[in-house]
């Protein structure tokens, strides 16, 4: 086991390296540069040449890319070119704002999403069944800054019993962790009902019950153990989703996470952040990817690694 | 002494196209320790007569409508969930046709079976543990104390089936229903399995419905046979008496297609015409559209059970 983890940990380094040069040629082509946006349009020719040299910017891409990642592997994620501060610890600030939210929201997508898929699973084929999978259908379709929309004008506006932004205190975390939490919720149910349903299905849920064995234990005991395996693994996929979809949420909220971070620095070409934060997310994807096929191999034992 | 009754046991499945008459009244019992082969087409009914013996059918869409099933004196009809419960796995155990898909892919086959001791708490086992090892013994699973910690797909398809019968039998029941339990293994196992199987037979003195398409099997290791057609039973006799002197017309097609080493394929008898569908069976006698020998009532009744002496029980029209 551990060496198998061993040799993901490896192979997932030249994916994270190419996701980095990949976002850093993306924001080399985009329109826009930094120096413009620091000394306005009508800044001397001189003026921006000193700058860009200031900045490194005047060299070749490929040569930028390398320096910024001589300087990573150092420990030095950089400085914001926009408020001059060392980028780790912008960043720093930031990131327990944005995993209050994001687990929040993924705790409590999981929480109702699992029950409420197995409930219908039970239940299929009822009216419990077929409303319960309406509702979740709605909530996975429609986008989650529809639902900050939503939950502002009602919640907010209307009845006037929550903040509509900000980040004072545990009420403020309510409307945005429901709008990034309601569409997962709708996945996980729908998922954990369709899984549910196809263990059910099995030939080994027809042994159970030939065995003796009461309903409700095979539905603990026998099929649920079998259907989460699919589910933890997209759940796992679904976290570092989850903290890139904060973009949205915490600029409808102005939530002070990376999110909101990640917005200001790409609207305003702050390299040095968006290398960064990039770099963090495709880390974690890769990390919560070998963590959910960890997580696989413990609850199944046909894909345990000996 | 009688086991098993089943009488006149009715079963109708609601599908797409209307109400299928799965079980059109079928009548067979099987004595304390017998074998008894339950043979026919596929979509005969074979399958959903042992799953209703255990009332494992799907309701909905199946239901069984009239009928009776008498176990050890009492009707299963009539019993709760809770009481079904505490039978199935340990009066009467079912084992499937497929081994690579009826055991549960992520406990241990020791787990399984120590689940099945520990519902039924089996007399004469000292420990649960003490119940998982001899199980796995009495189906010849060679090294049975630590291949009780594999999973089954540490096991090949023929261990597969015998750790099923291993969990199956654990709790001593008097009646096995084996549901093609050979079909899916390669022939060299299969003889194997069905040996495993006659040997806990006479050890745990149980009766055994062997539900089969391969008459071989059937002739090997039977004492009766049921022939099933389109949902009704159409011959029981014992095994000797079938084969030799077979009375109904589809038992003797069923017998004559049966290929031969030592005569020529081409000889090889046919039944014309395919499976009635159970929406809309043919009136009478299910099986008149294909009979050679069909007479005119067999187009408007259906045929009654005809008792020809020494257990010989035919039905059709012919000898009514």
């Amino acid at each position: 086991m551990l060496r198998y983890i061993t040799k993901r940990l490896i192979f997932s380094i030249p994916i994270v390296l190419g996701v980095t040069l990949i976002a850093f040629l993306i924001l080399y082509l985009t329109p826009g540069d930094p120096v413009t946006n620091l000394l306005g349009s009508r800044a001397t020719p001189e003026a921006r040449a000193e700058l860009s040299e200031k900045l490194g910017l005047d060299q070749p891409v490929l040569v930028q890319y390398g320096r910024w990642l001589g300087n990573v592997l150092h420990g030095d994620l950089g400085t914001s070119i926009l408020t001059k501060q060392p980028v780790s610890e912008a960043i720093g600030s930031r990131l327990s704002y944005t995993l209050k939210l994001t687990l929040t929201a993924f705790l409590s997508s999981v929480l109702i999403g699992i029950p409420v898929g197995i409930f219908a699973a039970a239940k299929q084929n009822t009216a419990a069944d077929h409303i319960s999978m309406g509702i979740a259908m709605f909530f996975y379709s429609m986008p989650d800054f529809w639902f900050g929309l939503m939950l502002i004008l009602v919640f907010s506006l209307t009845l006037q019993w929550l903040p509509v932004s900000g980040a004072y205190g545990p009420k403020y975390l309510i409307l945005p962790a429901l709008a990034l939490g309601l569409p997962k919720i709708g996945s996980i149910a729908r998922l954990m009902r369709a899984e549910t349903l196809e263990v059910m299905r099995e030939e080994y849920s027809l042994t159970a019950r030939a065995k003796g064995i009461s309903e409700w234990l095979i539905m603990f005991k026998h099929v649920l153990r079998n259907a989460a395996i699919p589910v933890m693994v997209m759940l796992f996929l679904a976290l570092p989703w989850l903290i890139s979809g904060a973009v949205v949420i915490e600029t409808i909220f102005a939530w002070p996470g990376m999110g909101q971070l990640m917005y200001q620095a790409i609207l305003r070409k702050d390299f040095p952040v968006i290398q960064a934060l990039l770099l963090i997310i495709a880390i974690l994807t890769v990390l919560f990817n070998l963590l959910g096929d960890v997580v696989a191999g413990l609850l199944d034992p046909r894909i345990r690694v000996k | 002494m009688t086991l098993l009754e089943i009488k006149n046991l009715h079963l109708q499945f609601q599908s797409d196209e209307g109400l299928a008459l799965v079980l059109d009244g079928i009548n067979f019992d099987i004595k304390k320790g017998e074998t008894l082969g339950l043979v026919g087409e596929s979509g005969c009914g074979k399958s959903v007569t042992g799953l209703s013996v255990l009332r494992l059918i799907p309701t909905p869409p199946g239901e069984i409508t009239e009928g009776e099933i008498i176990f050890e004196g009492e009707n299963l009809l009539e019993k709760s969930a809770k009481e079904m419960q505490n039978i199935r796995g340990g009066r009467i155990a079912m084992i499937f046709q497929d081994p690579m898909v009826s055991l549960n892919p992520v406990y241990t086959i020791g787990d399984q079976i120590a689940e099945a001791i520990d519902l039924h708490q089996p007399k004469g086992i000292t420990s649960t543990w003490d119940g998982v090892v001899e199980a796995l013994d009495s189906v010849q699973i060679a090294d049975p104390e630590s291949r009780a910690h594999n999973y089954p797909h540490q096991f090949s398809g023929g261990m597969r089936q015998r750790g099923m019968i291993a969990m199956m039998l654990s709790c001593r029941p008097s009646l096995l229903i084996a549901d093609e339990p050979t079909t899916a293994l390669d022939v060299t196992v299969q003889a194997q399995v069905l040996q495993v199987i006659a040997d806990l037979q006479k050890e745990l003195g149980m009766a055994v419905i062997l539900i089969t398409h391969n008459l071989g099997v059937v002739a090997e290791s039977c004492d009766r046979v049921a022939v099933m057609y389109a949902g009704t039973i159409a011959e029981i006799a014992d095994v000797e008496k079938l084969f030799e002197n077979p009375k109904h017309p589809y038992t003797r097609g069923l017998l004559g297609a049966i290929p031969r080493a030592d005569r020529d394929m081409n000889d090889l008898a046919i039944i014309e015409g395919s499976v009635p569908n159970h929406v809309n069976p043919p009136k009478g006698c299910r099986f008149h559209p294909r009979c050679k020998e069909a007479m005119d009532i067999c187009r408007i009744e259906k045929p009654t059970d005809v008792d020809l002496g020494e257990d010989h029980i035919v039905a059709c029209h012919l000898y009514g």
